[in-house]
């Protein structure tokens, strides 16, 4: 083996384990994330919810077409699927929350619907946003988000007597 | 014993009493525990968006969206020294699916977002014999092909998980799991040659 006080030899070779880890330290000391990327995740801190359920994604028809030719040259559904649920089996309680995603550019329009009967009242947070926005839902649980922006995306639905429940951020 | 330079440590060096306090301070809001724990694990995460070939917005959204999931997820995880492991496993899951949700009119390649290659020996608090040897490293990388780079951004990535996978590297890089194998060790080879020949041995052969 080779002497460990000799760091020249050492370096000179590495086997391939010990070469990919030190090309690990390399890439990330020459390449340290941007200031302001690093700024926005210590921000994050802000925009999370206290004492909040947390709603699965449990569908997302972006990730449903993935690979083969055949995939993509089948037409393309208009508007993107997503839904979330909450499920709480020892209080048989359970909370669904789906909606369309349609792109614009920068434009995002999201059309939902939620499974509860009883009234809820749900707000839409996102990074982009300066602060968490109240949405109206109708008695049949339906809503229409005109605005949202690009990027991560959670929905908070707060139901009487019950905690919040967050959907898992995801990106618009 | 824990080596600074064994595979899968970086930022994972931490005792687990203070990843457990930071955790805890974090989940109650503390914003000093967040930064500390944005700080240390930054770089892993970066180096995933980029070892994936995420286009800059792209890239930049991955990292606020694993961040935001990470911050989801503190109160539920069991144990809290699993942090790295944990950060690690949520940005190849969120950079995955960036990948498969990309709108194909993304460019790919675009600097904006790439700071240009700072000078490795040049970091602050670095020992001086691992900054040169980061420079050494830096700047043979920099000399292997564009697919080279992109194979071994991905492998380092994957070295540096506790379950390393060569299906979801083959997935990311688009090139067959049988393929890997071969692929890494020709790339290995000449990262090796370009530091030998850097740190003065014989100078690698041209092909």
């Amino acid at each position: 083996m080779n002497d460990p006080s000799d760091s020249a030899e050492q370096t000179k070779t590495p086997d391939d384990r010990q070469l990919l880890a030190w090309l690990g330290e390399a890439l990330r000391d020459a390449e340290p994330p941007p200031a302001r990327v690093m700024e926005l995740a210590r921000k994050s801190l802000m925009l999370r919810t206290v004492d909040a359920e947390l709603a699965a994604l449990v569908e997302d028809s972006d990730l449903e077409r993935i690979s083969g030719v055949a995939v993509r040259a089948a037409a393309k559904p208009k508007a993107r699927q997503l839904a979330f649920q909450f499920r709480d089996s020892q209080n048989d309680d359970e909370l669904v929350i789906a909606m369309e995603v349609e792109s614009q550019g920068r434009r995002r329009r999201l059309t939902g619907h939620l499974s509860s009967r009883e009234p809820v009242q749900i707000e839409i947070r996102q990074p982009a946003a300066p602060e968490a926005r109240p949405i109206d839902v109708d008695q049949l649980g339906r809503f229409v988000i005109d605005d949202a922006l690009p990027g991560p995306m959670s929905l908070t639905c707060r139901r009487p007597g019950a905690r919040p429940v967050t959907t898992e951020w995801t990106p618009l | 014993m824990i080596h600074d330079n064994e595979p899968g440590t970086f930022g994972d060096s931490a005792s687990h009493e203070l990843l457990a306090q930071l955790v805890g301070n974090a989940m109650g809001g503390d914003q000093e525990a967040w930064n500390e724990i944005v700080q240390r694990f930054g770089g892993l995460v970066w180096a995933i968006c980029r070892a994936y070939r995420l286009g800059p917005a792209d890239a930049a959204d991955v990292f606020q969206q694993t961040w935001l999931r990470v911050l989801e997820n503190l109160g539920s995880m069991r144990d809290p020294s699993r942090l790295g492991a944990w950060i690690k496993t949520t940005g190849k899951h969120e950079a995955l699916g960036a990948l498969r949700r990309a709108k194909r009119d993304h460019p790919v390649g675009d600097a904006d977002l790439l700071d240009r290659p700072v000078d490795p020996s040049q970091s602050p608090d670095r020992p001086v014999l691992i900054a040169a040897r980061n420079a050494n490293l830096w700047r043979a990388f920099l000399q292997l092909s564009p697919r080279c780079q992109d194979v071994l951004r991905v492998l380092v990535v994957e070295a540096d998980d506790g379950r390393p996978s060569y299906e979801r590297a083959s997935a990311v890089l688009n090139i067959p799991v049988g393929s890997l194998g071969p692929t890494r060790r020709r790339c290995l080879d000449r990262l090796r040659e370009f530091l030998t020949e850097r740190i003065g041995g014989a100078p690698a052969a041209h092909h």
